[in-house]
């Protein structure tokens, strides 16, 4: 699971060119909208791009898409759920 | 009130001219030239890595300008407006975008595939709510921007304007930005807002 959560980190910090970031500034229980790391409605769809195209998962029903994209653990619980 | 072109920014070939002065100059790429301004001048904004090259390259212009122009903070919202011109659009954002398009369209790049999102960019850093156009031309000349120029101020709602030529594809960018405002006070680098003076602008690089 940390291994993961790292991953996804880096993927997001170069997903949505997060320059001045690196993983460890983010918080993996921090939201990742509105007062954590600030992202908007179209990092929102490029997240939905990112689990698509880097693990193969889609997401097709708003509120399970909301609830998974809380913060990066709900991230990472949502994809081991969905792999597993 | 007369019009005058009250400063004037340039960024090419490596090199930032503010009025005349070359503030700063490395022969580097392009991304890492404007990385190195944003740095330097203290360029503010809170997602600059977000940005489109096009918007990367107009805003920090427009930023190291009205850094120069304090007084621009005196215009009402409405009264500064905005017009820009360049000849090949997006097309830098939009090959990008055609990539992405192979696999799973980026929405990120989307959003840049507009030269306008540029102007909005300028426009929400610095609260401008007036009038804004971008047009497309082979090249940039004066009489392209002076006759838009002079029907917004023929409204009385326009104080001032910020104006220019923004382009980039590639690693070949060039971009000149101009302020003109109508006022009686007279300033170091003013110059009349004409054809001839826009088109010595242009002539500078």
């Amino acid at each position: 699971m940390e291994q993961l959560i790292y991953n996804l980190k880096e993927q997001i910090i170069e997903r949505l060119n997060l320059s001045d970031t690196k993983p460890s500034d983010i918080d993996s229980d921090a939201p990742l909208f509105g007062d954590g790391l600030g992202l908007d409605s179209i990092d929102a769809l490029e997240i939905i791009v990112l689990l698509q195209q880097a693990y193969g998962i889609k997401i097709t029903n708003a509120e399970e898409g909301k609830k998974a994209m809380k913060s990066v653990k709900t991230l990472a619980d949502y994809i081991t759920e969905k792999q597993g | 009130m007369e019009k005058f072109i009250t400063g004037y920014c340039q960024l090419q070939n490596g090199k930032l001219i503010l009025n005349s002065k070359n503030l700063f100059e490395a022969d580097i790429p392009v991304d890492e030239f404007l990385n190195k301004i944003v740095a330097e001048f203290e360029v503010k904004h809170p997602r600059f890595g977000k940005l489109d090259r096009l918007s990367k390259l107009g805003y920090t212009c427009a930023e190291i300008l009205l850094q120069s122009l304090g007084n621009f903070k005196k215009y009402q919202p409405y009264e500064v407006n905005l017009v820009f011109a360049n000849s090949s659009s997006s097309l830098d954002t939009d090959f990008r975008f055609q990539k992405t398009i192979e696999t799973i369209a980026s929405p990120a790049l989307f959003v840049y595939t507009l030269p306008n999102i540029m102007l909005a960019e300028i426009c929400i850093k610095n609260g401008f709510k007036g009038e804004n156009l971008f047009l497309v031309s082979d090249f940039p000349e004066g009489n392209l921007f002076y006759e838009p120029i002079n029907q917004m101020f023929a409204q009385q709602s326009t104080k001032a304007c910020l104006a220019g030529w923004v382009e980039i594809f590639g690693e070949i960018y060039t971009c000149t930005l101009f302020a003109i405002e109508s006022t009686d006070n007279k300033s170091d680098h003013q110059i009349e807002f004409n054809i001839t003076n826009i088109n010595k602008l242009f002539e500078k690089f």
